[in-house]
């Protein structure tokens, strides 16, 4: 007709006679009137949709029955089974094919005209399709969200409109947003939550724009149901219809689109804070909260990126807003807080964020402009949040399985937090405290130890060593031996860790050890302390002696000098007095005043201590013995002599530095432990190391270090009668010898063991070491080895006092006698070859010999006028000393030293003969010395001695 | 006997009760008006619609719009479809004007189911019913061509077969073929739905259209101004009342409209390209893109406007002296000088002379053949607020002379 004609250029062009036709066929089709084949409607339709505009409403319908009836037999065949196959509809699919390329066309021609129309009307059957399958078997194998979405996304029909529907949103999505939007959310509240799916697949598609809408919409009716039933408490959040949807499309969107997410919940929560925030976006924060209560994913997002945009200022603002809001009922802030906490007990990753954001925001300290409120609040959370907490993992000794992400999370940062409770001190660590023991309850007790173990280490003021106290407490309550256990780790620790910070895991445990001994606690014996159980790691406490750091050895020291020892293994026993003695000539070495007078009290104690064991005293003995005649120390004690041999620009090179470095390893290493653990003999290329020598000492620090070793050998010397006197121990804490020696009875086995010592350090071999004085020709004999034994006294001037210290046992200097008889020949043949006139002129044998007489006559050698001769020698001449000693001597040849008698003074009586060169040598000095000689010869010389 | 009928057709199934209503609606129609031709009623007196059996079965069995059937409360699509097939069906095998007219002043009348209606008009350009689109025109000028009812009808055809289906646009290009007075009305609607306000142009589809009908049927935008039949709106003189009964002052052509097109357009590509020019970074493609469109509009208007020339060359002079108003004259200058003042020096602008120009020659041919009625001052007035044009000016000096 006219219309053919005229449209001719524009393609196909039909006459209203064949549209009348075809709308008669799909009509009629469509309606089941007549029998219309499925193709032949199909084809009625899509031509419809070309040529008649006002007919895409029926055609549209007509679609929508299609789609409905291919979901159908798709479900039947999940339902079934694939055995119907597709034999009963068998051309749907390319029905469907053919309609979509059509609305896929008209979309991709004229996109703002179509777009609405096909998005809304693909939204609504989509809507309507799954709510109706819903319910079907098919359907409902597809529990999660996941499932179904794989169900709908298999079968054609629903693939193909969504597939049309987010052509539509890509069309429209830049130029209009809402309106598909728009749609989709009125669907999905309509449909919900059967329709959740396609939102979320047309969300992955448009993360932001859904995102955003899809918070928006929650955050609407969030509001709208929050205020209809603000008296109900949390459990209310399940009644709200939008909130699960919205909940399951964000859950859903979260795998891919997790920073959409993220980034839309923080712009919401900007937006909120926006001083012109409407009324709806003030419940932006409740309704979060309710968000993430009700998904992990989103509590995750809250507790790790929300936390940090949580300023001062922000808290303030939230507050205002709080406070602004109609004033909130008191249930419902209550619920908000409990929900808060529940929140907080619920978070897994971000807990330590969130619970350090907390302790900030409560700590007092911070000087940040927050409102008093804010604070408070704060502290409520946390405070509840800390009972919570109690209950649950008190409850789950019950129950273990249950589980608990907030201490899951707090437990691999729980050393993070006792820094914080070290750090920050007394304002927060009350809740940390708890916070701590509830951790450690929960992750077993290992990690209690260690954190435990971790506090204990660095608690340097009193009250973090009362945290430590307090979990103690609170966590033996569950796990009883956990204070062992954590000793253990805590020893462990120390010798992991570098230099410096031994001193101060030292110094922790050192506070504990002391207050448990100063606290109540100690009276009860079952009690396990830690100092007890330090008790178990003396030896590894002991290697940090060796430590490099003076801090550190001094802390190590007073810990020892703080805990009880018991018996030991004899190679520890070897071990701690090994280390114990090089420390005391370091700590003699040291020039700090102060360290060392703290030092060597507390070395005292630890003697006192070790000298318990008699195995450890004689070890102690020996040790020190060896440590007093090593070269490097005998300046220390007043040695001298060796210094000539040296040259001078060797003077200033201090320690024998390869040694130290050996002994260094011992810090950390658990090697033997051994004087002689040498591992080097030199650095190579340097040939052979150089001799070194202390430092030039006053005489006064040579005496008081003279005086703090011998102290040390005295009370190795005393044993067990020491300890058990304690008023005199502490007494003569300072000066053991001022007077007060002679009140306590020495041990005459530990003073037996001291010669011997003397004997083995000082004689060159055992050939002569008998105890009897032979001929005196036999001098001649043994001159070099005499020789030897009065240079290493000479070297080691504090050996006198050591002999003097041995002459005060009943018998002990007897087993010295090789030696006293070695110096005293070195003397005579001196004195027998001297042609001065007066024996004053050789001071120093002068003096050796008075001191040698002194000791003898004090060690019960020598009778009553023998043991003064040596009150003479100052003023004699040479030969007359020689002619006393040479007397002396064959005194001792005819009365030998015996030990173990008691009576042995009794027995030595002096004879006459022994008398005449002492009378001869007063009656030729007679004019000088005639005072003197009622002293030797009184009027009854047969009385005996006077002590 | 109502009551009988609406019983009987109670009795019948779906798409029979509306053939059969229609049928009834008829019958009645036609009794009606021999009843009030023999002065059984008083016309316009006839009693509130409600009463009307007529209106009662359109709306119970055409519209199922009744609260007596619940299931058929609403209609599907499908069914709605079918029903306007019906009508479709109806309006073409009525031969009678008188009648058909009748029949759609019942359904239609009252302007309560518009929507059907347009799906209705929008069917009837697709199956070519004469009958019904002759009504639809009458209907439109009762209503006044301009008026929002009527502007929605063409709206919903101008989206229908310009923007949803462009490959049906040949079928709307057959219009004047089926129904010549509906096409001119349908001309005065569619220039007052596009304004030319802001950006919004008409689609170039529709533009294209038009002018096509236009050049080829120059006669074509005058015959709204042929009077009716007076017998076949007589019928409607109740409803319509004071509006229908001065036919000629009230009729409108589309030609103020069109020219009002062709004289704004160049003025708003004008607007468009400046628009373009500020938004930089567009890419080669796009900037070709628009050049095109817009030299295929330049010229698509032009072609427009010589047709309108034309249509008002052959107007008839007994109809001339209504088309135009001096009115309408001043109210498209103040769109035009609204216009231009968006534009950055207009005297120089080719644009702003092409508008100013076409003005010039719309109002000399309009005066020329009388459609315009102005004295000396009203062109001196109208042209004081315009930039200066050499058109213009020859016009004035013309009118001055004269």
């Amino acid at each position: 007709m006219a219309a053919a004609s005229d449209g001719a250029g524009q393609g196909m062009v039909y006459t209203s006679q064949e549209i009348q036709d075809q709308v008669r066929c799909f009509v009629q089709g469509s309606t089941y009137k007549s029998k219309v084949s499925c193709e032949e409607l199909a084809k009625s339709a899509l031509f419809l949709l070309r040529t008649l505009p006002s007919a895409r409403h029926a055609v549209l319908e007509h679609l929508c029955t299609v789609f409905d009836e291919s979901v159908n037999t798709h479900v039947l065949q999940i339902e079934l089974g694939s055995t119907i196959s597709s034999t009963a509809m068998p051309n749907l699919d390319s029905v469907i094919q053919d309609s979509s390329g059509f609305l896929m066309s008209f979309i991709k021609i004229n996109p703002g005209a179509w777009a609405p129309i096909i998005s809304s009307w693909s939204i609504n059957l989509l809507g309507h399709i799954s709510s109706k399958y819903a319910e079907r078997r098919g359907a409902l194998h597809a529990s999660g969200f996941n499932e179904l979405l794989q169900m709908w996304m298999t079968c054609t029909a629903t693939k193909t409109l969504i597939d049309l529907a987010s052509e539509c949103f890509a069309s429209l999505i830049g130029s209009s947003p809402d309106v598909c939007v728009d749609a989709l959310l009125e669907a999905s509240v309509k449909y919900s939550p059967h329709f959740d799916w396609v939102v979320a697949h047309l969300g992955s598609c448009f993360p932001q724009t859904i995102i955003t809408r899809v918070l928006m919409c929650g955050l609407k009716d969030f509001c709208y149901h929050g205020s209809s039933q603000s008296d109900a408490a949390i459990s209310s959040v399940q009644n709200i219809p939008k909130m699960a949807s919205v909940v399951g499309i964000l859950g859903h969107l979260a795998g891919q689109h997790g920073q959409d997410i993220r980034k839309a919940l923080l712009a919401l929560f900007r937006d909120s804070l926006r001083p012109d925030a409407e009324r709806l976006q003030q419940s932006t924060t409740p309704f979060l909260l309710h968000l993430a209560s009700m998904s992990s994913m989103l509590l995750h997002v809250l507790t790790t990126d929300f936390v940090h945009t949580l300023t001062p200022d922000i808290l303030n603002k939230l507050a205002y807003q709080f406070v602004q809001q109609k004033s909130p009922s008191l249930q419902d802030s209550k619920s908000l807080l409990s929900l808060v906490v529940h929140l907080i007990t619920k978070s897994g990753e971000g807990a330590y964020r969130v619970i350090q954001f907390l302790l900030d925001v409560t700590d007092l300290n911070c000087e940040k402009e927050l409102v008093p409120e804010v604070r408070a609040t704060c502290a409520i959370i946390l405070d509840t949040l800390v009972l919570d907490l109690q209950r649950i993992v008190h409850r789950r000794c019950a129950d273990p399985s249950t589980e608990l992400p907030i201490l899951q999370a707090l437990q691999s940062n729980a050393l993070k937090l006792c820094t914080n409770l070290v750090t920050h001190g007394d304002t927060r660590q009350k809740r940390l405290t708890k916070l701590l023991c509830y951790v450690a309850i929960y992750s077993g007790e290992s990690c209690a130890s260690d954190i435990l173990a971790h506090v204990l280490i660095h608690s340097r003021e009193i009250n973090e060593l009362s945290a430590f106290v307090q979990m103690t407490t609170e966590l033996e309550t569950r796990y009883p031996d956990i204070l062992p256990t954590t000793v253990g780790v805590a020893i462990n620790k120390l010798q992991q860790f570098n230099m410096l910070d031994g001193g101060m895991m030292l110094k922790g445990l050192l506070n504990v050890v002391q207050w448990e001994r100063n606290s109540v606690h100690q009276d009860s014996k079952d009690k396990i302390s830690v100092s007890r159980c330090l008790q178990d790691h003396i030896p590894a406490i002991a290697t940090q002696l060796s430590h490099s750091d003076p801090i550190t050895c001094l802390a190590a020291i007073q810990l020892l000098a703080e805990i009880r020892m018991h018996k030991m293994s004899t190679s520890n026993v070897t071990r701690i007095c090994g280390a114990f003695v090089t420390f005391f000539f370091k700590v003699l070495k040291s020039k700090d005043a102060v360290y060392v007078a703290s030092a060597l009290s507390c070395c005292r104690e630890v003697v006192k201590q070790l000298t318990r064991s008699p195995t450890a005293s004689n070890t102690l003995l020996r040790f020190l013995m060896e440590g007093a005649t090593a070269e490097e120390n005998a300046v220390l004690l007043g040695g001298r002599e060796q210094l000539s041999g040296l040259s001078t620009s060797d003077i200033n090179q201090l320690e024998p530095a390869l040694l130290n470095a050996n002994r260094e390893h011992s810090v950390s290493l658990a090697l033997p432990r051994a004087h002689s653990s040498v591992f080097h003999a030199g650095i190579i290329g340097q040939g052979l190391k150089t001799r070194a020598v202390g430092l030039l000492l006053t005489k006064e620090k040579e005496l008081a270090n003279k005086q703090a070793f011998l102290g040390l050998v005295w009370i190795c010397c005393c044993g067990n009668a020491q300890s058990q006197n304690p008023s005199v121990l502490q007494k003569d804490g300072n000066e053991p010898f001022a007077g007060t020696i002679h009140n306590i009875r020495l041990l005459p086995a530990a003073l037996n063991y001291l010669a011997k010592c003397l004997v083995e350090l000082t004689a060159p071999d055992v050939v002569y070491n008998a105890l009897h004085w032979p001929e005196e020709e036999f001098m001649k004999v043994t001159i070099e080895r005499d020789l030897q034994i009065k240079k290493t006294f000479d070297s080691n001037p504090v050996l006198w006092d050591v002999m003097d210290l041995i002459s005060t046992g009943p018998s002990s200097l007897c087993f010295c006698s090789c030696i006293i008889r070695g110096i005293m020949a070195t003397l005579i043949a001196y004195w027998d070859s001297s042609r001065d006139k007066m024996a004053r002129n050789s001071p120093k044998q002068l003096e050796a010999s008075c001191r040698l007489l002194d000791c003898m006559a004090k060690g019960g050698f020598l009778p009553v006028p023998l043991c003064y001769v040596g009150e003479l020698f100052p003023i004699l001449s040479p030969f007359e000393v020689y002619q006393l000693l040479l007397n002396v001597w064959r005194y001792m040849k005819d009365n030998p030293p015996i030990p173990d008698t008691e009576d042995i003074q009794i027995a030595r009586d002096c004879d006459v003969k022994y008398t005449q060169t002492i009378r001869a040598v007063l009656h030729s000095n007679i004019d000088s010395q005639g005072q003197h000689y009622a002293r030797f010869f009184s009027a009854e010389p047969h009385q005996p001695q006077p002590q | 006997m109502d009551n009988l009928r609406l019983h009987y057709l109670q009795q019948l199934d779906f798409p029979e009760c509306t053939k059969v209503g229609l049928q009834h609606i008829e019958e009645y129609l036609s009794q009606g008006s021999q009843r009030s031709g023999g002065g059984g009623r008083i016309p316009g007196l006839g009693g509130s619609t409600s009463d009307n059996p007529a209106q009662q079965i359109a709306q119970e069995f055409v519209f199922f719009h009744t609260s007596r059937r619940p299931y058929h409360q609403r209609l599907s699509a499908i069914q709605e479809l079918q029903v306007l097939e019906i009508l479709c069906n109806h309006f073409h095998e009525q031969r009678d004007s008188k009648k058909a007219m009748a029949l759609f002043d019942v359904l239609f009348g009252n302007a309560g189911q518009l929507e059907v209606l347009c799906r209705l008009v929008s069917m009837g350009v697709a199956v070519q019913c004469k009958s019904l689109l002759y009504c639809a025109a009458i209907w439109m000028e009762l209503q006044g061509c301009t008026s929002p009812n009527p502007t929605k009808l063409c709206k919903m055809l101008v989206d229908d077969y310009c923007l949803l289906v462009p490959s049906a646009t040949s079928v709307l290009c057959g219009l004047p073929h089926i129904s010549r007075r509906f096409t001119c009305n349908f001309m005065t609607s569619v220039t007052s739905l596009y304004p030319f306000s802001g950006d919004q142009c008409p689609p170039y589809a529709l533009v294209e259209m038009i002018t096509e009908w236009i050049n080829k049927d120059p006669g074509l935008g005058l015959v709204s101004l042929t009077p009716a039949d007076k017998s076949v709106i007589q019928k409607t003189q109740g409803r319509y009342g004071q509006v229908a009964q001065p036919w000629l002052s009230k009729v409108q052509t589309p030609i103020p409209g069109l020219a009002h097109w062709c004289i704004v357009a160049p003025l708003t590509q004008e607007a468009i390209r400046a628009k373009l020019d500020n938004r930089h970074g567009e890419t080669a493609m796009e900037t070709e893109h628009t050049n095109n469109t817009e030299s295929k509009n330049l010229q698509i208007y032009s072609k427009l406007n010589v047709g309108i020339i034309q249509t008002m060359v052959s107007v008839n002079p007994e109809q001339s002296k209504i088309y135009l108003a001096m009115q309408d004259m001043f109210l498209l200058v103040k769109t035009v000088t609204g216009l231009i003042q968006q534009i950055a020096n207009p005297t120089e602008n080719d644009s702003v002379q092409t508008a100013l120009d076409r003005l010039g020659q719309f109002f000399q041919v309009a005066k020329g053949t009388g459609g315009l009625q102005c004295d000396k001052g009203d062109l001196a007035r109208m042209c004081q607020p315009l930039p200066s044009n050499r058109f213009l000016e020859i016009l004035q000096q013309q009118t001055e002379a004269s």
